[in-house]
């Protein structure tokens, strides 16, 4: 089943268009990233799926349902976001951080309930960060903060999880326990993931499909296999890189070779 | 003396009580919570504003006070009758005033700080204030007489001034902490020369007052202002109180109560005008008083934590207590002569200020 449909969407903020004739559709459990150097429209495109932008051109369908046509609390209970980690002006403590994600859920007056802590409970023995309930934010590290964002989207009650590069200020054991935790999550609780992420070994690893974008469009789209080829690379990315099967994962594995592109690639 | 270490102990000491450490709460605030704190909180605004009545040039007859109170407090004989007017027609009126317009003031400061993630942010540092004051004046020169009148001129005053500051600072895409705070100083500095400007041409006596309205004023206090004020409090307050959530979300940042369902730019503009109008009415009263809305946030996030739905009404009732005590001091300790409650809010609140500035690096 489709939970998201995009038909030919466009975006622009003033005059070049940020996007153009985007289509794409991610079915319910898939595990989808998108890739593509700065400013090809990757972040733009996460951002209209979670409704922040609007579209000039083309439709969204959220579960069949026309993007435009669902309000903001109602398409938080479908689409849960985690971003790149920010310093928080104010202290919050990680339980209250959790419950944040109870928002869309209550009405603007209430307090949270039983079943709303219930939850929250739940959330953060998945992600790990029960021990961390009565902590500030602040006194976190990098990794675990990252783990109660994921717990907070997930007290959202998410289908689909959108990532924008979560994990881009994480080390690699940090990186593989994030993208192993939102793994797994989308192995057993069928949730549907696009992550936005610019380590192209990353995706080829945990993604079971990826859409390679370049100047607001799809360049390709496909099996990691398919889409991460040494052509792809070279054309999108303007680099010089050897791709090869990584004998380890089975999945191909990209080795950046220099930035100067040799006649022969570029033409 | 003994009553001064009296007044200010109750001030403060409730604050040892109320951290969140002492007690092991959990780390999130519940309904109950609320009403807890509240309670407590209005108990030792009580409390202050029964202290402060016994300061003041004339003594008062306090046991005779209490035997009256214990024999069923007649209202037709009182102990005395001098006393009671002092107490209940002049020393009351005012501590009500200072209790209402402290808490507006620290109404504002919390959902200035929340809505620009800035704990330096209150009604005064970004002269939203003296907005409002350019406001009052200009209605008060134009002949305008009438009390909604003025309070409704400062609300436009306050109003334009969020607006006017907002845009200097806001860039694209981002809000700079520091743009904002230097917005605020020199839109301070403009409206400061303002209302020079105003009072100067003014000259006669219809202002003769402002100069001491300038650093605030509480002497003024009449029952159809301080209903005024209470009333737009309570009314702002209420509105403030049902988005304090979604202000929680606001707080961490716009982008993530966009995701988390929040309408952002409803949600602000509703709570912008708010502030806006609980400045607007509480200066056009009392002048600009400095600091209240800057420390009482603060201090109560310290103690209380983030969570704007027990960060509002504990700040309003501490920012009444706050106040309070500062006007009682303010009109006692140069006895006979009285000083404008401004001069100790800024007094203290001053080196705080700096204090939050350093601390952050």
């Amino acid at each position: 089943m489709t939970v998201i449909a995009l038909d030919a969407v466009g975006f622009r903020y003033d005059e070049p268009w940020v996007l153009k004739n985007v289509s794409c559709e991610i079915a319910r459990g898939e595990f989808v990233g998108i890739l593509g150097p700065n400013g090809s429209g990757k972040t733009t495109l996460l951002k209209i799926l979670d409704g922040m932008l609007k579209p000039q051109e083309g439709k969204v369908f959220i579960c069949g349902v026309p993007l435009g046509s669902i309000r903001r609390s109602e398409l938080a209970k479908t689409v849960a976001v985690v971003a790149q980690d920010f310093r928080m002006t104010f202290p919050f403590s990680v339980q209250e951080v959790v419950l944040m994600g109870r928002s869309p859920h209550l009405a603007k007056w209430r307090f949270e309930g039983e079943t709303d802590l219930q939850i929250a409970c739940e959330v953060m023995a998945l992600t790990d960060t029960l021990d961390l309930a009565n902590r500030n934010m602040e006194e976190l590290s990098g990794g675990e903060r990252q783990r109660v964002l994921i717990a907070r989207a997930l007290a959202q009650e998410p289908q689909i999880l959108l990532l924008d590069e979560p994990t881009a200020f994480l080390d690699i054991k940090h990186q593989m326990d994030f993208f192993d935790l939102v793994k797994s999550l989308n192995r057993k609780n069928n949730l549907t993931v696009v992550a936005v992420t610019h380590d192209v070994n990353l995706a080829s690893l945990y993604c079971d499909r990826l859409v390679l974008m370049r100047g607001g469009r799809i360049h390709v789209q496909g099996r990691p296999q398919d889409v991460i080829t040494e052509e792809n690379i070279a054309e999108v990315y303007q680099v010089r890189a050897s791709v090869d099967c990584s004998p380890a994962t089975g999945r191909p594995r990209v080795t950046p070779l220099g930035a100067h592109m040799t006649d022969e690639q570029s033409s | 003396m003994l009553k001064y270490v009296l007044l200010l102990g109750v001030l403060f000491l409730p604050l040892a009580v109320l951290s969140r450490k002492t007690w092991g709460a959990p780390a999130f605030v519940t309904s109950g919570r609320v009403i807890r704190v509240c309670l407590f909180l209005l108990a030792v605004v009580l409390a202050i504003a029964a202290i402060s009545l016994f300061f003041g040039s004339s003594p008062i007859d306090v046991a005779a006070a209490i035997r009256w109170l214990l024999s069923g407090a007649d209202t037709a004989h009182p102990w005395s009758a001098t006393d009671q007017t002092i107490l209940f027609s002049i020393r009351l009126p005012r501590i009500v005033f200072a209790g209402i317009v402290g808490g507006s003031l620290a109404a504002a400061g919390v959902v200035f700080q929340g809505l620009l993630r800035n704990p330096l942010a209150d009604p005064y540092i970004l002269g939203i204030s003296s907005g409002a004051a350019v406001g009052a004046l200009c209605a008060l020169l134009l002949g305008v007489a009438f009390a909604p009148g003025v309070s409704g001129s400062a609300f436009l005053g306050a109003l334009l001034t969020v607006i006017l500051v907002y845009g200097i600072a806001r860039t694209r895409t981002e809000l700079h902490s520091a743009t904002l705070l230097l917005a605020g100083v020199i839109v301070n500095a403009f409206f400061g020369a303002v209302i020079m400007f105003l009072i100067a041409t003014a000259g006669d006596k219809k202002l003769h007052n402002a100069m001491f309205w300038l650093m605030g004023d509480l002497s003024l206090a009449l029952w159809p202002e301080i209903f005024l004020a209470g009333f737009f409090l309570l009314a702002g307050f209420a509105v403030i109180f049902v988005n304090a959530r979604a202000l929680n979300l606001i707080a961490v940042s716009e982008e993530t109560a966009g995701q988390l369902g929040v309408p952002v730019e409803r949600t602000k503009t509703l709570l912008l005008l708010a502030a806006s109008l609980i400045t607007g009415v509480a200066v056009s009263v009392s002048g600009i008083i400095g600091f209240a809305g800057l420390i009482v946030p603060h201090l109560m996030r310290m103690l209380l934590g983030s969570d704007h739905r027990l960060l509002l009404p504990s700040s309003v009732l501490f920012g009444g207590a706050f106040l309070m005590v500062a006007d009682t001091l303010a009109r006692t300790i140069l006895a006979p002569s009285e000083l404008p409650v401004g001069v100790i809010t800024a007094l203290c609140g001053a080196p705080y200020f700096i204090y939050l500035l350093r601390r952050r690096g």
